[in-house]
């Protein structure tokens, strides 16, 4: 009995009044959840001008040789093109290759086309009546590091003969792909040809202009390349009611960048949209773009660029309607202490800043996120980070569903504040992550942690 | 004759008298010295006692003069808020004495969604107290070893219904409570 009285009873007890006072503050640091760019997500064409186009991959029954030697050859602009071997065999002497397709329906058409010729005759468009025996030639003719942009007519101005209507000035011509965009007009009087020629990287040349009112004027029956004189390539053929030297792009947000790359990523044009959100894009450096497909559009607009890819062919004189969609929504809670975002757009160039931290009062705090959880169904992939106007922090890094970094690196929050930035397929697959923001003195004294909730809801391929 | 019956008489009376008021006092020599010591276990502050908090407040630690009371005032905002080191019980004893805390009132209205009082013996926490129950916290005693220390730490989370980005949140006050320690971690403190 005496021990278990002992250890039962042998303690000593002293009590030590403890008195915690909490007085409650506003937020020193508040979070808003910025309003998320318009992101392209779908390239549809919305006009119907293109009358036939072809980037000569492969030969095609559309198309009849008069006279001359034709084929398509595998150095073409990018890909194949069409190369022609002139054997003074056709119309006037020279050599054609006519798109088989009646078009004196027509009064007005547009035709574009890159050409490459090295011979020191002539190489160009033509436009050939329904018998095939009169011609308007709308050519280049080189002579040494200088060429001139002629109009000639075959057995029209002249009986069974050639008579130039007009020619431009000399430009400089050197061996590289030229551009050549002729337009047609049939009027009751007369017919009118304008021609203008650009460099292989898009600049513009010269241009030139001619009248047609011969008695033996014809409506034109047919379309077709020429050379007379040695040989030529062709490439990005477009026949169009529009200009095939623009590509007009919709439904872009007010003073965005429109950029057009090729299937190589080699800039194609550019232009900053107007008021209600059209841009023209000149594309006279490839007026098909691409080998057919591929084309890339990259919009770019308050400081967000991504793009929209296309399976279908960007072609010149076109109209292409880009619908987009924000990519995320989100709120703040009433306090602005916490915040839950919602991602709805696949796109894994995107960096998207999503939240915006500021501080209310004047002190510095060191903030950092910090993943605390992730349920993913798939394979969720993006990087989070926070970033000033002038640095970045580590990211918090996801990959396929796997955490490999799971906290920002610190940085300073200052009066600028600081922004929590969201890149990668962050759509990809459904899923909810929980961060904190957290942001402390620099003595750690106090931290303070607010709650980020991200989800996304997936449904897109990569 | 008159003056033996009143001899007589006073005679049962006392005789009465001593029957009814009986009682046997014994006295046996007992010696309680009270000899007064300092105290084994003290407060002290923290690195953090007294040093910046929110909104350009101070984390307001007061410790008397002996050491055996201690008052902070911590100033934490929406969602959570912890507070590192800011007061510390240091044990002068070479002897390990066990710790606990009493709560004897706390804060039951507003937004305050958690209070928590932490025991840190260095790097590693070694109790944690729910300060929104009145109780003798926590369940075991909390070990604080002969000439060692441990830290406090607390954190608090605020929901925010009903709050704004300018005003505090709701669920302030005081909170009492004792710390408890012992010579002993055998038994329930009286």
């Amino acid at each position: 009995m005496a021990p278990y009285f002992t250890s039962l009873h042998a303690g000593v007890y002293v009590y030590n009044p403890l008195q915690a006072q909490i007085s409650p503050v506003p937020p020193p640091v508040v979070l808003t959840v910025l309003d998320s760019p318009l992101v392209p997500f779908n390239i549809t064409k919305r006009s119907n001008n293109t009358i036939y186009w072809s980037d000569f991959e492969q030969t095609s029954p559309d198309w009849l040789a008069r006279r001359g030697g034709w084929w398509i050859s595998a150095n073409g602009y990018k890909g194949s093109g069409a190369s022609g071997q002139d054997n003074n065999g056709g119309i006037g002497g020279a050599s054609q290759y006519y798109l088989n397709l009646a078009l004196s329906s027509y009064v007005e058409f547009y035709v574009g086309v890159k050409i490459r010729y090295t011979g020191t005759g002539w190489a160009g468009i033509v436009l050939i009546n329904n018998n095939l025996n009169r011609l308007y030639e709308i050519s280049i003719n080189p002579s040494g590091a200088s060429a001139r942009l002629n109009i000639w007519s075959y057995n029209v101005e002249s009986l069974n003969g050639w008579s130039q209507l007009a020619s431009s000035p000399n430009f400089s011509y050197t061996d590289q792909w030229y551009t050549l965009i002729v337009r047609y007009q049939y009027t009751p009087t007369s017919i009118i040809i304008t021609a203008g020629i650009y460099s292989e990287n898009g600049v513009y040349l010269t241009s030139v202009s001619a009248t047609s009112t011969s008695n033996r004027r014809f409506p034109a029956q047919y379309v077709g390349l020429e050379i007379d004189g040695g040989s030529a390539i062709f490439d990005d053929f477009v026949l169009s009611r529009r200009s095939p030297a623009y590509l007009t792009v919709t439904g872009l947000s007010p003073n965005a960048y429109a950029r057009l790359y090729d299937s190589n990523g080699s800039l194609v044009g550019e232009e900053v949209s107007d008021a209600n959100g059209t841009a023209m894009l000149s594309v006279v450096k490839d007026l098909v773009t691409g080998v057919g497909d591929d084309g890339v559009l990259q919009i770019a607009s308050n400081n967000t660029s991504s793009s929209a890819k296309t399976s279908t062919p960007l072609i010149g004189g076109e109209e292409y309607l880009v619908s987009s969609a924000k990519a995320f929504e989100g709120y703040a809670d009433p306090t602005y202490t916490g915040a839950t975002v919602f991602f709805y757009i696949n796109c894994s160039e995107l960096r998207l800043s999503v939240i915006q931290l500021y501080p209310v009062s004047a002190e510095e705090f060191d903030v950092s996120l910090i993943l605390e959880s992730i349920e993913a169904v798939g394979k969720a992939t993006f990087n989070i980070t926070l970033e000033s106007s002038s640095m970045s922090s580590s990211p918090i890094t996801i990959v396929n569903g796997e955490v490999i970094s799971p906290h920002t690196s610190t940085l300073t929050l200052r009066q600028k504040g600081l922004k929590v930035v969201v890149s990668g397929l962050f759509f990809r697959s459904v899923y909810m992550a929980k961060l904190s923001v957290e942001y402390c003195f620099s003595s750690k004294s106090v931290c303070v942690s607010y709650p980020l909730t991200l989800y996304g809801l997936g449904g897109e391929k990569s | 004759m008159q003056a033996g019956k009143y001899i007589l008489g006073l005679t049962v009376a006392t005789i009465l008298a001593s029957i009814v008021f009986a009682s046997v006092f014994i006295y046996y020599p007992a010696i309680v010295q009270v000899s007064p010591t300092s105290p084994p276990v003290i407060f002290v502050e923290g690195s953090n006692s007294n040093q910046r908090d929110l909104y350009g407040t101070i984390i307001s630690t007061i410790i008397d003069a002996t050491g055996t009371s201690a008052s902070v005032t911590l100033h934490p905002t929406y969602q959570r808020t912890y507070y590192s080191d800011v007061l510390r019980i240091k044990n002068l004893d070479s002897q390990v004495y066990y710790v606990k805390v009493n709560i004897h009132s706390t804060i039951t209205d507003g937004n305050l969604a958690r209070a928590k009082l932490l025991f840190y013996d260095g790097a590693t926490k070694v109790g944690e107290v729910d300060l929104l129950t009145t109780q003798l916290q926590p369940g075991g005693w909390v070990v604080l070893n002969g000439n060692g220390e441990l830290k406090i730490d607390f954190e608090f989370i605020y929901g925010t219904n009903g709050g704004s980005s300018t005003t505090p949140p709701t669920g302030g006050g005081t909170i009492l409570l004792e710390l408890v320690y012992s010579t002993a971690n055998t038994e329930t403190p009286p």
